[in-house]
């Protein structure tokens, strides 16, 4: 038996293309891409044939260059984007027996309202500037069925106090908060319906060294508490060391390779992730 | 007596691309560590010392050959090719690895890594906290340093810390890569005297020392190697 029988998220053979495809570039095996893309029909082929396991509890980092694919890959799995094709299930939704990319809109907005939770790169893609903190929170917990708001008020407080926002600003909109407060309210507003699974987009670019710190510890002791399931996508070797225990490495679409994360990044065995090692060092 | 480790046979070799250079890490080794015992491994620089420990914990992947474990939750495996998934489960319930560099969270006090690495073992705060202590006053790490962050602290005082960290998780095995190294001879004899109580406590210790008067006391035995070779099986 494993630590944890199972995986939480189980995806299979996903794909995700921008464009429709032509001829030149329909059949898998023989098509010529630009990287990931058909110079005939203007086609990205964004996410090709990515299948991967997230288990119980654990961080799972995915590296890659830009453009790899890594934010589309979180986009589908928060159904921000369409799935090409492509099979996910998740534990806790219909015993993982259901491929979540088929279900109706409703039930997908079900699913991110009870399964899910996500942290945008750029913080207004994940938070209402017009909103006040706590506002943005009890958004996402009505959104989950909360109705009282006595309650929603005290679990927005109660995690914006976690997060380390100071209480004289929970009613100030994030707009004038700086870059770590703002990420930190995102982690706040995506914990705040229990997701046993959180995405995680870059949460620490653009963050000078110490806020990126703060937040890293912040990541690491949800974590430990809470044992949530996490993927965390950067292009930082550094965020991936300290978070995740497995590692994928993702290339024009394509992982190239996946493994421990100290072996990944010690021991790599394909030359992609050995010159971005190497690149980083 | 059982044996914890049984390494046959282990090859690795790095290639680096672009082009053909392969560089020897280490060749066709065999070792064998029983419960409780403690070996030691002395040898130049690049001999592949290193990279035998880093095989064992799976930080390398070897190109062939068997590291057989005695787990106390899986049985025997192979940890060449155990699935990636129990090689997490090993490092967090059973094997420590100690090298001379401490790595750590950038922020966290010296008290937070010793109770993060018991609270992967799932104890409840309350227990961590206490044993934490404990823990912190039986390796001499002054009071004053608990709630500070140790990338201020001295080679010693990072590396008792270290071994705290390891011996918080009580390992089954622990993989020791030169922690003595640039520590001078008040703090070797401590870390000395806190193996010993690790192995009469029952763990199985697989050590890289390079000063042989260190091993002396300590090790059941001492193996040499050579250009990627274990050479001699017993310098004792
Ligand atoms: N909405 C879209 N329409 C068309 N192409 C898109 C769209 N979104 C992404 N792409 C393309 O898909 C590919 C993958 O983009 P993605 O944003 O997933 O990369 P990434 O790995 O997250 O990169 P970065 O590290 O720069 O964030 C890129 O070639 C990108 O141009
Ligand atoms: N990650 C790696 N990538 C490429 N080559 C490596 C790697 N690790 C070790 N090697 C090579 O393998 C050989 C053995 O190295 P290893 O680190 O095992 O030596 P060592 O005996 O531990 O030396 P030292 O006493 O200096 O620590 C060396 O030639 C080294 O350059
Ligand atoms: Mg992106
Ligand atoms: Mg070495
Ligand atoms: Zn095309």
């Amino acid at each position: 038996m494993e630590t944890n029988e199972g995986a939480v998220l189980s995806l299979q053979n996903f794909r995700k293309q921008f464009g429709s495809g032509c001829e030149k570039c329909a059949d898998l095996d023989e098509r010529h891409l630009q990287r990931n893309y058909c110079p005939n029909c203007r086609t990205t082929y964004a996410c090709a044939d990515v299948s991967l396991e997230l288990y119980g509890g654990e961080i799972l980092g995915v590296v890659g260059e830009s453009g790899s694919g890594k934010s589309t890959l979180l986009r589908c799995l928060y159904f921000d984007e369409e799935a090409s094709s492509g099979e996910a299930f998740l534990q806790g939704y219909k015993s993982g027996q259901v491929n979540i990319f088929t279900e109706t809109g409703q039930q997908k907005r079900y699913i991110r309202n009870y399964h899910l939770g996500m942290v945008y790169q750029n913080p207004y893609m994940g938070l209402r500037m017009s909103f006040s903190s706590i506002g943005n929170i009890a958004e996402k917990l009505i959104a989950a069925g909360g109705r009282s708001v006595d309650e929603m008020t005290g679990r927005a407080t109660s995690l914006l106090h976690k997060v380390d926002i100071p209480p004289y600003r929970f009613l100030e909109t994030p707009a004038t908060f700086s870059g770590g407060m703002q990420q930190r309210v995102q982690i706040a507003k995506a914990l705040s319906n229990n997701p046993p699974i959180l995405l995680l987009d870059e949460i620490t670019t653009g963050l000078d060294l110490s806020v990126q710190a703060k937040v890293l510890d912040l990541i690491k002791g949800i974590q430990r508490e809470l044992s949530i399931s996490m993927i965390v996508v950067s292009h930082d070797l550094a965020v991936i060391r300290m978070l995740a225990e497995r590692t994928i490495v993702m290339l024009d679409g394509k992982i190239v390779e996946q493994g421990l994360t100290d072996q990944v990044l010690e021991d790599p065995q394909h030359p992609y992730t050995q010159k971005l090692v190497q690149s980083l060092l | 007596m059982g044996e914890v480790l049984k390494v046959s046979g282990l090859n690795k070799h790095f290639a680096l691309f672009p082009g053909p250079k392969v560089l020897v890490g280490c060749q066709d080794v065999h070792l064998v560590l029983g419960r409780g015992e403690f070996v030691g491994i002395t040898g130049r620089s690049g001999s592949g010392k290193s990279t035998i420990l880093k095989c064992i914990y799976r930080t390398y992947l070897p190109q062939s050959g068997h590291i057989w474990y005695d787990s106390a939750r899986f049985g025997s495996l192979d940890l060449a090719k155990a699935s990636e998934r129990r090689i997490a489960h090993l490092r967090r319930q059973e094997i420590g690895y100690v090298s001379q560099f401490l790595s750590v969270l950038p922020r966290i006090t010296a008290r937070g890594i010793v109770e993060s690495a018991m609270l992967d073992d799932g104890l409840d705060l309350p227990q961590v906290r206490q044993a934490t202590e404990k823990l912190l006053a039986h390796f001499e790490l002054d009071q004053s340093l608990w709630d500070v962050f140790p990338q201020t602290f001295s080679g010693g005082e990072k590396l008792r810390l270290n071994i705290a960290r390891a011996m918080a998780k009580k390992p089954r095995l622990l993989l020791l890569d030169e922690p003595t190294a640039s520590l001078d001879h008040e703090s070797k004899a401590r870390v000395k005297e806190l193996l010993v109580k690790l192995k009469t406590e029952g763990t199985s210790l697989l050590g890289i020392f390079h000063d042989l008067e260190f091993m002396d006391g300590v090790c059941d035995r001492v193996l040499a190697m050579s250009a990627g070779r274990l050479t001699a099986q017993n310098l004792r």
